[in-house]
């Protein structure tokens, strides 16, 4: 699991003992596991940065796609995730069940990336603060020429991990209040 | 006797893995109507009226799944309707919110393929 700290605590909002959140992540993590296993059967293998460099050094400029996801409730945020297209194609054909020949239109594949990351955020909210109601807003959907995007910023959190020995990498941003902690 | 059922989600591929679970699932299921939220399943569920079970999501564009649910409730026409809930959604107080609605199940997204055979074995 790897933090990265918010450069500008007080900007975002965020209270100083907000920054680097390990439980957080730690949910984060669960999150994308679970979705990864129950909606598309595979694994989420943690990473660390070095092997996403790798991994973007060995493949070359190959487009990546952001997806992301507000919430508001008791605190307000942002789960993004990092992904190249090309993973969004194969999970597409693992979650939908397509064949051979079944080529994925973008406009599905699209869509299924926006669920991945709703079914992250959703899944998270929901272990984290179980108790509490959050409204999250459709996922946006942004597509882009080359190589991981620069991380959002005010970061609380980030998420590195592998799906088909494909990096992904999901930030956390928390906008407004502050999590009170794993609740039952 | 084959069950019809109407999938309600603005998430075009989530209907179509909710319909490929429930053919899958060998339950007897008839015609699957599709809705990409609260306003069109309305829509449909007056211009059908052989429809037993609607699976809805929570979150929608237009009209969300708690106002579809609510009503729903509101009409005694419907109330043979089989409610089942499928949402990323799944804290107490959303569930709390429904708790008047009438409905069967609530599943939490994500969910294995057997979590809807087994929600159709309730009621086909």
């Amino acid at each position: 699991m790897s933090l990265q700290p918010s450069s500008d605590v007080t900007r975002a909002g965020v209270a100083a003992g907000l920054v680097g959140r390990p439980d957080a992540c730690e949910g984060v993590r669960g999150a994308l596991a679970l979705v990864a296993e129950s909606s598309f059967f595979t694994m989420a293998e943690p990473i660390d940065q070095h092997r996403l460099d790798e991994w973007v050094a060995e493949t070359g400029a190959v487009p990546w796609v952001r997806v992301g996801v507000t919430f508001a409730g008791s605190f307000d945020g942002a789960i993004d995730i990092d992904l190249p297209e090309m993973l969004g194609t194969r999970l597409l054909t693992a979650f939908a069940g397509m064949g051979d020949g079944e080529g994925p239109q973008d406009s599905q594949v699209r869509d299924m990336m926006g669920e991945f990351a709703n079914m992250v955020c959703g899944s998270w909210l929901t272990q984290f603060c179980r108790s509490e109601r959050f409204d999250l807003t459709p996922p946006s959907v942004q597509y882009l020429k080359a190589g991981p995007p620069p991380q959002p910023r005010h970061v609380a959190g980030t998420v590195l991990a592998a799906i088909e020995g494909v990096p992904v990498r999901v930030t956390l941003t928390l906008l407004k209040g502050e999590p009170a902690g794993v609740r039952a | 006797m084959p069950v019809n059922v109407l999938i309600v989600d603005d998430s075009a591929v989530m209907r179509t893995l909710i319909k490929r679970v429930a053919t899958l699932s060998e339950a007897p299921i008839g015609i699957m109507y599709e809705a990409a939220n609260g306003r069109e399943a309305l829509d449909i569920l007056e211009q059908h009226d052989d429809i037993q079970a609607v699976f809805t999501d929570i979150t929608m564009p237009v009209m969300n799944g708690t106002e579809l649910l609510r009503e729903i409730a509101s009409q005694n026409r419907w109330d043979h309707l089989v409610r089942v809930i499928i949402s990323t959604d799944g804290s107490a107080a959303r569930r709390a919110e429904v708790e008047d609605l009438d409905v069967r199940m609530y599943l939490e997204k994500p969910f294995r393929p057997e979590a809807i055979r087994d929600v159709l074995a309730t009621f086909v």
